[in-house]
């Protein structure tokens, strides 16, 4: 409780500086917006989706933003929610009936990306996590175990797993 | 993996989508902020919001089963339909949409005693009515000679609950009598919800109203007074009366047509039952009164003193008069069954 205040006092401070000028705002989204894109390219296949869940992560990272200390604590924080967010929206079974794709029109360098990429998409919510954290942003697995609150051998063994579905689609990787 | 990054990295946030969100979170931030200067209550936010929703959630929970056990229990325990059985007792039993037996009404002295005497409610409806129908046999509203009319009339919206109302009520009217060994005429119909409140005003069983309702159209000088105390038998009596009087294409109408043969019914039962009265005596039921007892007595006792010829002649009569009311018996319940055939044909058709 206590420490939540203070988060949040912090908060309410940061805030209050942050907002006389719209500057902050801007140059924080325009510096992990390409991030938080990607990771929803790993998830949705709606532009609308995508929308909402770049208007739900930032306005929770400027209410939060007292908090994240450091540029990487502030990365990974995005980067944890928005994965939260992308999750959830998956879950939704409403949208998953209703949801309509839009396929995103980079093209691809060779058939053997086009097929990772298909393959990545096609993995499980939890792995795509991981793969997006380990190959793409490069952290080590202590590193993600330690963002996840999770130990760093069941991440070890997720990584594995993950690795494994990727084999059995695309071969080697 | 490299491909995978490559491609990543080409994937970039659409200006369109920065700039939306950059007027929505500063839109968003503003009204927040507002906020804040209104109430500087936020400090606990995170906790805070995350505890009132646990408690929300938790009331909502409640909230939702208690509706759920209210729902339910008001499912269970309203009469969705009625049906509404008269000799002369009467008696209107509430069925709930499961087919239960949920609330009973007399609406004479006669179904004031026979409820009394039993407890239906929870029952299903053909137990129900099997119940009443041999209370009522053994309260002795039920004429030996067959002729009485057990009305039951189904009282439902739905055409189709109606139907089966009708039916399984029948079934249990049916089970009774034979389980009694009596014969009774049974007058099975069905009616709309609106002829309830109707019959409730003058305070009549719906069942019976429906029958005074087609005797005081036939009969315009009677008035629905006069036969509120009218037996069933004597009421379907009267109608077929007026109907032979006034023969004319009445009898077209399907229900005065019910009526029809059920009055002549009454009248085969009054007169097989006066025949076999004299002849004799004591063998009418197998449900020895203590009266009946005691004419078998008298009868055995009379025997005694006949001749053997004339004993083997009795018994011969006898034999033959059994065969007589079992063929009787038969040919009623075929009757019965093609007719509840043909209400079901017609049923279906409609």
């Amino acid at each position: 409780m206590i420490i939540n205040r203070i988060i949040n006092v912090n908060g309410g401070k940061e805030l209050n500086q942050s907002f006389g000028a719209d500057d902050a705002v801007s140059t924080a989204i325009e510096k992990y917006a390409d991030m938080v894109r990607r990771i929803c390219f790993l998830y949705l296949k709606n532009s609308a989706d995508v929308e909402d869940v770049f208007q739900d992560v930032f306005l929770k990272y400027f209410l939060n933003a007292g908090a994240l200390q450091s540029e990487e604590h502030q990365k990974a924080w995005l980067c944890k929610v928005t994965f939260n967010k992308c999750k959830d929206l998956c879950k939704s079974s409403w949208r998953k009936k209703t949801v309509s794709i839009e396929e995103i029109d980079i093209p691809y360098e060779s058939p053997e990306q086009s097929e990772l990429i298909k393959a990545v998409l096609q993995l499980p919510p939890e792995h795509k996590q991981l793969i997006y954290l380990h190959y793409y942003e490069g952290l080590t697995i202590p590193e993600i175990a330690q963002s996840m609150n999770k130990n760093t051998n069941t991440i070890y063994s997720q990584l594995r797993r993950a690795k494994a579905r990727l084999k059995q689609k695309v071969g080697e990787i | 993996m490299d491909d995978f990054k490559k491609y990543l990295d080409k994937i970039t946030a659409e200006p369109e989508l920065k700039e939306k969100s950059k007027t929505y979170v500063q839109a968003a931030l503003a009204s927040q902020s507002a906020l804040k200067a209104d109430a500087n209550t936020k400090t606990t936010y995170v906790r805070g919001n995350w505890a009132m929703k646990k408690i929300i959630t938790g009331v909502a929970a409640l909230a939702a089963c208690a509706v759920l056990a209210v729902g339910g229990y008001a499912y269970c325990s309203t009469p969705v339909n009625y049906v509404s059985f008269d000799i002369n007792p009467s008696v209107e039993l509430g069925i709930n949409a499961l087919n239960k037996v949920v609330s009973v009404e007399a609406y004479n002295e006669g179904g004031s005693a026979l409820i009394e005497e039993i407890d239906v409610i929870g029952m299903p409806l053909g137990k129900a009515v099997n119940l009443l129908v041999k209370e009522a046999v053994d309260q002795g509203y039920m004429a030996e000679d067959g002729s009485t009319v057990i009305s039951v009339t189904a009282e439902s919206d739905s055409e189709e609950d109606a139907a089966d109302l009708q039916e399984e009520s029948e079934e249990g009217v049916d089970e009774a009598l034979l389980t009694k060994n009596i014969q009774a005429i049974v007058y099975a119909n069905c009616s709309n919800l609106e002829l309830r409140t109707e019959a409730k005003e003058l305070g009549i069983s719906p069942g019976k109203y429906k029958l005074i309702a087609i005797l005081c159209e036939l009969d315009p000088s009677i008035s629905p007074e006069d036969c509120r105390d009218m037996k069933i038998t004597d009421i379907i009596v009267k109608a077929n009366e007026i109907i032979s009087e006034n023969d004319s294409d009445l009898t077209e109408d399907d229900a005065l047509q019910l009526i029809v043969d059920a009055a002549v019914k009454v009248m085969d039962a009054k007169n097989n039952g006066n025949k076999e009265e004299k002849i004799n005596r004591g063998q009418n039921s197998n449900q020895n009164t203590d009266e009946d007892e005691l004419n078998e007595n008298e009868q055995e006792s009379d025997d005694q003193e006949l001749s053997e010829e004339q004993q083997q002649e009795r018994e011969q009569e006898k034999l033959e008069q059994q065969q007589e009311r079992e063929q009787e018996k038969l040919e009623q319940q075929q009757e019965r069954e093609q007719k509840k055939l043909e209400q079901q044909q017609e049923h279906k058709q409609d």
